[in-house]
């Protein structure tokens, strides 16, 4: 597997800031990729079409869109919460030669293994990845997924000419109340966001305190990006996340 | 009896709204992963009576039918109620109306649940609004496709 395609000396550099910080841990990563490497997912990026799934429903408020890597059937937890659809690692022949290299590197047990080290949380194996587009008037509200204190949010961005200050980079806050669409917030604010959304990562430790979101967008631009979750992975227990679940078996009538 | 309400902004013309929501055969396609298919087994005066063919793997093991009467109210309510299966007796009201120059379309819907099948209820408490919005989303595009040809 190609791992010279990630540029591991500097994501290792923002290796003690994620460790450091608190309570969320978070590196933001310049020049990710290689670059020749970028500039071939840059352009075999999927177009934004009417396969894209809108992203506007649920409790979260929010304007986006979605496409995804071949994933299983999702299904549902006895307690009624819907089982997100967990990634299958194969080549998806919907997408370029470039992105399926490029998941085929993402999914590899040297990519984890690295990440793992990096980040300080043992086993990660690739759980699931979306495309993430949006653009003017796209926004997504504060909101943390507390899926588990052994799970790892990987954003990787393909936007150029991102000007300083503009919103669309996702947002860490220090709490809940922070209004992405610009109307009045709370006390929370935001701790960071990004501006360079070309070939940047932004790395987040899920937990009760990962709050993230995207400011409304204003101007006429594509935000290109993708999610990427990596999740403490057990082959007995299964993710770390699911382990106190019980998975809802279909019934017969 | 599980009562669930949805309200949906329609951003569409009501006319067109429910010249689409009535064709019922049509519907099949904003559900496609829920529905196979709908066929009309009577049509009498303001009455409708259709045949559901309906499969969602998630939740129950095969394909099964369900019967649903459909009552023009007025021009802008529909009354639907399920005749048989296992939600017999399941009721649902869709009407449009007005509010602060907003066109509302709202969804009332009371489920009766067989024994066997009350598991099912905390799901689809949760997937109400979702599948409800995913079918009005569909129709609205729909006859923006049809309003830019």
């Amino acid at each position: 597997m190609e791992m010279t395609m990630i540029n591991w000396a500097n994501i290792e550099r923002e290796q003690s800031n994620f460790k450091n910080r608190t309570p969320t841990k978070w590196a933001f990563i310049e020049e990710f990729l290689d670059n020749d490497f970028y500039e071939e997912l840059y352009k075999t990026y999927p177009k934004f079409d009417d396969t894209w799934d809108i992203q506007e429903a649920g409790e979260v408020g929010r304007l986006s869109y979605r496409k995804f890597w071949k994933r299983d059937d999702g299904r549902f937890f006895s307690d009624g919460t819907p089982r997100e659809h967990v990634l299958i690692q194969e080549n998806d022949s919907r997408y370029s030669k470039s992105w399926n290299e490029f998941m085929n590197i993402l999914w590899s047990q040297e990519f984890s293994k690295k990440l793992s080290e990096i980040t300080g949380i043992g086993e990660l194996n690739l759980k699931h990845m979306n495309f993430m587009y949006a653009r003017k008037n796209g926004f997504q509200n504060t909101h943390i997924h507390n899926s588990s204190t052994k799970t790892v949010i990987v954003f990787v961005y393909f936007s150029k000419n991102w000007s300083k200050g503009d919103p669309g980079g996702t947002f860490l806050s220090d709490g809940m109340d922070f209004d992405a669409e610009g109307g009045q917030s709370g006390n929370s604010k935001i701790i960071f966001e990004p501006h360079n959304l070309d070939n940047t990562s932004l790395i987040v430790l899920d937990g009760p305190y990962a709050a993230h979101g995207m400011r409304k967008i204003t101007k006429d631009v594509e935000r290109r990006g993708v999610q990427l979750t990596y999740e403490s992975f057990d082959t007995v227990k299964g993710w770390h996340g699911d382990q106190n679940k019980s998975l809802f078996e279909p019934i017969e009538i | 009896m599980v009562k669930l309400n949805y309200s949906h902004i329609l951003q569409c013309d009501e006319r067109k709204f429910w010249e689409d929501l009535t064709n019922f055969v049509e519907l099949q396609k904003y559900l496609s992963r829920q529905i196979q298919k709908i066929e009309i087994l009577e049509e009498n005066n303001d009455i409708t009576i259709l045949n559901l063919t309906i499969f969602v793997r998630s939740l129950i093991k095969k394909e099964f039918l369900v019967q649903i009467k459909i009552l023009k109210k007025s021009k802008n309510e529909l009354f639907l109620e399920i005749l048989d299966g296992f939600t017999k007796g399941t009721q649902c009201t869709i009407s449009t109306s007005v509010d602060k120059d907003q066109l509302i379309c709202q969804v009332d819907t009371n489920i009766k649940f067989s024994l066997k099948t009350m598991i099912l209820i905390p799901i689809i408490k949760k997937e109400y609004e979702g599948i409800l919005m995913k079918f009005f989303r569909g129709i609205e595009a729909k006859i923006k496709e049809r309003e830019k040809v």
